[in-house]
């Protein structure tokens, strides 16, 4: 699991919001992208330095006395959204996962799901964006022990990005910036949506890992945006959120197109390898060139770019309908 | 040196390793400070926060662990007669596995530390006594080439079911299990510590006073039986003690290997294998490896915090080789 | 003593271990688990305190079951097994091992440890768990060692040892027990003549100052001048009982060892002149002979009938 083509694990959200004082705003501009889980109540927009109180994704409640300065998030997803949110003078740790212009000159707490809790003390955060929601959450319990508030945050699909954007706002006193950055993003989804509206849709195989392959269930926010950019998931109906599926079940449904995120590592000649060997070699999408690859940065975690992911997609698989 | 002396000596090495492991860490802090912290409190918050809550009780955590281990080790190779045993062999490690990876998977909402660490006791216990119940099933319930069959076997099943809870387990628990898996002092607690120390003194201590009969035990259970022990009692007492004491060790940390197997050999080599001196010597020499290990652990690639069993491994082999080959020319 | 006398049959009224009996067995039998025959059976016979009795037999014929029935090892399926009018299984372990000093045949050492510290384990009956080591230990301890000639042997450690010399490390173990009763299996197998002659001296002379030996030996001549009486197994079963003389004839190593011999007597000087000594033949004297346990490795056959001299 790490920084390849291939999926991180790190961030996932989903969140149960409510609180004293939400946004009437925010909840207007809240679309049933999945369904709203959370009862919402409306209020006006809070002043920038009170308390503020939220229940984050693990279902806890966690004050702060005001919004956060010092923030070390332990989610590359959550430090996105900060990045966005222009926050990202708050933050004052990340972890060895984070790499970007906004955070490189931050120093590092380790790894994200063991990260050093005395580095993270050390650097007097007034809260943490912690990564566990179930079980036996030890980091969490570490760090407030020390006094240091974390809030869970978990991310597994576009509403959940909505919510952490919600959320993060709230907690950095920069509720405006977030409605901003959700009615964006809302705006550049319905525009791909729109733009592929009454097309047919090719079937679209996604991979996710390669040995075994594995794929993006029905459920994951890779899906969603697929079938935002006019696609269709070609094993949307296999159960699980990161499916093992079979070589030669890959190549039964002959999916229209293949959609291969590449990192670091990757490149062309990874491509060409891939079309050349045994099993991928049957797919009709190799043979014929329709191969989509992708910046693993935009679809290896859901975030602020899920728009920009959206279009990209869209501009591969319905390359006559992106707006001129 | 007298016998007395020599324990004297590992426990001040026990003591250094233990400044040594609360002064580095991944915060750089300097000696003064860790003093100030460490004895009047006074200080920086976060530093004494630091040294009190975290890097104390940890370093004591593992200091408990290494010892724990080492001792059942030692007992556990004289029980089966064979230098190859480690504190893992009755299935222990796979049981205490099981306890936690299932509570893991199926904690929901669980806020803290307590279900899993119980869990994984409850676990370890259950393994040693299905151990048990196998080679009973087989005959003789204490006979050692049967006893030793069982906990590999029993530790294949085990392993097994661990790899298929985590087939079905979502991604939070695999990762959860796994870490517990890999061994950490990380949510060492003065609390647990006490537990843990309240735990392991009447067990280790039933230990230290079968030392003698352990002696007569690793020649052999006839000649033991000759020379007057009472075989079968020894035998149930001493299993079920080291038992215990490593189902806890686990319970505590996860599953840390090599020093089980190797800490009692060391000292064998050094001192011989008199287990009145072997006993005490293997908790002394096994907790300063362990607190050294894991201090390493915590620097090496800092911040990013290395599995203890990873070091222990790493750092143990090479020096053991050495051990063996000085011995040899010697 | 009676060759075959009935045992003394008071079992639970402790007698003491230096007059009568040591051991009396009592129609013995013993089947190890899943064993098409007994390894003992029906067997009874009194092993006599203050004298050496040695017990012969050939492979298989349960010498060595024998010695762990009368140690206490294993319990026999039928029969009773007391010593000193008691018990076996009635003897506490610790008293046990005050009274009798066992001598294994083999034995595993997989730690390293030295010889003394090997020998000092046969003080473990009287001093416990915890009691240290006191100046009549290691009286005891030294004492045995000087016995069974392994002083300069004290800080070696054991596995650098050679066979014999670990023989005799455990025969000091079992001295350093300061027992009444001493049970030896195969004690020389591993010894040049002159340790074994050493060995056989040291029991005739604790025999003298009135320990009971009970010896497992193959090695007939030996037991012949050393013993006071002997006892031989065949296939379980007791094939002859008596002083040596009465027990050691060419009959009998003829029928229990199916291999012809010649008794010739100990030409002296010394105190076993006249002992009867077994010279086997050369094989050609060998008859035939159906019996299933015969050993695989016999010599080669000779003619049928060939008088036995």
């Amino acid at each position: 699991m790490g920084r390849t083509g291939f999926l991180s694990f790190a961030n996932r959200r989903r969140g149960a919001r409510g609180g004293f004082l939400p946004l009437l705003v925010l909840l207007l501009l809240l679309p049933a992208c999945g369904g709203g889980d959370a009862p919402a109540r409306a209020a006006a927009a809070p002043p920038a330095d009170s308390a503020v109180t939220l229940v984050d994704d693990a279902g806890r409640t966690v004050r702060l006395p005001r919004p956060a300065r010092r923030v070390v998030s332990l989610i590359p997803s959550a430090t996105e959204v900060l990045l966005a949110l222009g926050a990202g003078d708050r933050l004052v740790g990340r972890t060895d996962f984070d790499h970007g212009p906004g955070v490189d000159s931050l120093p590092s707490v380790g790894g994200g799901m063991t990260p050093s809790i005395e580095a993270v003390a050390a650097l007097r955060p007034d809260l943490v964006l912690g990564w566990e929601t179930k079980g036996d959450q030890s980091t969490r319990r570490r760090l407030e022990e020390l006094g240091i508030p974390v809030f869970a945050v978990e991310v597994d699909d576009t509403v959940g990005v909505f919510r952490t954007v919600a959320s993060l706002g709230r907690l950095t006193g920069r509720a405006p910036a977030a409605d901003s950055l959700a009615a964006g993003l809302r705006r550049e989804l319905a525009e791909v949506r729109a733009s592929v509206a009454g097309r047919p849709r090719p079937t679209v195989f996604f991979l996710v890992w390669n040995d075994p392959p594995m794929t993006a269930g029905a459920e994951t926010f890779i899906s969603q945006v697929l079938g935002v950019a006019g696609g269709r998931n070609v094993f949307a109906d296999v159960a699980g959120e990161w499916p093992n599926v079979a070589l030669e079940e890959i190549v039964r449904r002959q999916p229209d197109f293949v959609v291969l995120p590449l990192g670091e590592k990757g490149g062309a000649h990874d491509v060409d390898r891939l079309r050349g060997s045994p099993g991928w070699r049957e797919l009709r999408a190799m043979r014929e060139g329709r191969i989509v690859t992708i910046d693993s940065e935009l679809m290896n975690r859901p975030g602020p770019r899920l728009g920009e992911a959206a279009r990209t997609l869209r501009d591969r698989l319905h390359p006559d309908a992106a707006p001129r | 040196m007298k016998p007395a002396l020599r324990l004297l000596l590992l426990a001040a090495a026990l003591a250094a390793a233990l400044l040594v492991a609360v002064r580095v860490g991944a915060v750089p802090l300097t000696a003064r400070e860790i003093v100030d912290a460490a004895a009047w409190g006074s200080g920086d918050p976060t530093t004494v926060a630091i040294v009190r809550r975290l890097r104390l009780p940890r370093s004591l955590l593992a200091a408990l662990v290494g010892g724990a281990l080492a001792a059942s080790g030692a007992v556990f190779q004289a029980l089966l007669r064979n230098p190859l045993a480690d504190p893992y062999v009755m299935g222990v490690a796979g049981g205490a596995a099981v306890g936690a990876v299932v509570a893991v998977a199926a904690g929901g909402l669980a806020a803290s530390a307590a279900p899993v660490s119980v869990a994984a006791f409850a676990g370890a216990v259950l393994a040693v006594l299905l151990v048990f119940r196998i080679a009973a099933s087989a005959g003789r319930a204490l006979d050692t080439r049967v006893l030793l069959l069982a906990g590999v076997v029993a530790g294949s099943f085990f392993n097994a079911v661990i790899l298929l809870t985590l087939t079905f387990a979502d991604a939070d628990s695999f990762r959860s299990a796994i870490f517990w898996m890999m061994g950490s002092f990380a949510g060492a607690t003065w609390r647990g510590d006490a537990l843990l120390a309240a735990y392991l003194v009447p067990g280790l201590g039933l230990l230290f006073a079968l030392a003698r009969p352990l002696n007569l035990l690793s020649v052999g259970e006839e000649t033991a039986a000759y020379l007057g022990t009472r075989v079968e009692r020894t035998k149930l007492l001493a299993y079920t003690a080291a038992s215990l004491v490593t189902a806890a060790a686990v319970a505590a940390s996860g599953v840390i290997g090599f020093v089980g197997l190797v800490i009692p050999h060391v000292v064998r080599l050094l001192w011989g294998g008199d287990h009145r001196f072997l006993l005490p010597a293997s908790v002394l020499l096994g907790a300063t490896f362990v607190v050294l290990a894991d201090a390493l652990a915590r620097v090496a690639a800092a911040p990013t915090e290395l599995p203890v069993g990873v070091v222990t491994a790493f750092v143990g082999v090479p020096f053991f080789v050495w051990l063996l080959r000085r011995r040899s020319a010697a | 003593m009676n060759g075959r006398g009935q045992g003394t049959g008071d079992g639970g009224q402790p007698a003491t271990a230096k007059a009568g009996a040591a051991w009396s067995c009592e129609g013995v039998t013993f089947r190890y688990p899943g064993a098409a025959r007994a390894a003992l059976d029906g067997v009874t016979l009194e092993i006599p305190a203050g004298a050496c009795t040695a017990v012969l037999g050939p492979n298989g014929s349960g010498k060595s079951t024998l010695l762990r029935l009368l140690l206490g090892t294993l319990a026999p399926t039928a029969g009773t097994v007391e010593f000193a009018g008691r018990r076996v299984a009635e003897w506490p372990r610790a008293a046990l091992a005050r009274e009798v000093g066992a001598v294994p045949q083999e034995e595993e050492s997989p730690f390293p440890m030295t010889a003394r510290e090997l020998v000092a384990m046969g003080r473990y009956p009287y001093l416990g768990a915890f009691r240290r080591e006191g100046e009549a230990d290691r009286r005891a301890i030294a004492e045995a060692m000087r016995r069974a000639d392994v002083e300069e042997l004290a800080d070696r450690p054991v596995g650098t040892l050679s066979g014999g010399e670990r023989q005799r490390a455990r025969i000091a173990r079992a001295l350093a027990q300061e027992p009444g009763t001493l049970a030896l299996d195969e004690p020389t197998a591993a010894l040049d003549v002159a340790h074994e002659m050493a060995i056989f001296e040291l029991l005739r002379d604790l025999g003298h100052a009135g320990t009971t030996v009970l010896l497992v030996t193959h090695n007939l001549n030996l037991a012949a001048r050393y013993a006071d009486r002997l006892v031989v197994l065949d296939r379980g079963r007791i094939a002859a009982e008596g002083t040596p003389p009465e027990v050691l004839t060419a009959e009998m190593v003829q029928r229990v060892y199916r291999w012809p011999a010649r008794i010739v007597e100990h030409p002296g000087p010394g105190p076993d002149t006249g002992a009867p000594q077994v010279v086997p033949l050369a094989a050609t004297a060998c008859g035939t002979d159906t019996d299933e346990n015969r050993q695989p490795t016999e010599g080669p056959r000779g003619r049928k009938d060939e008088p036995i001299p």
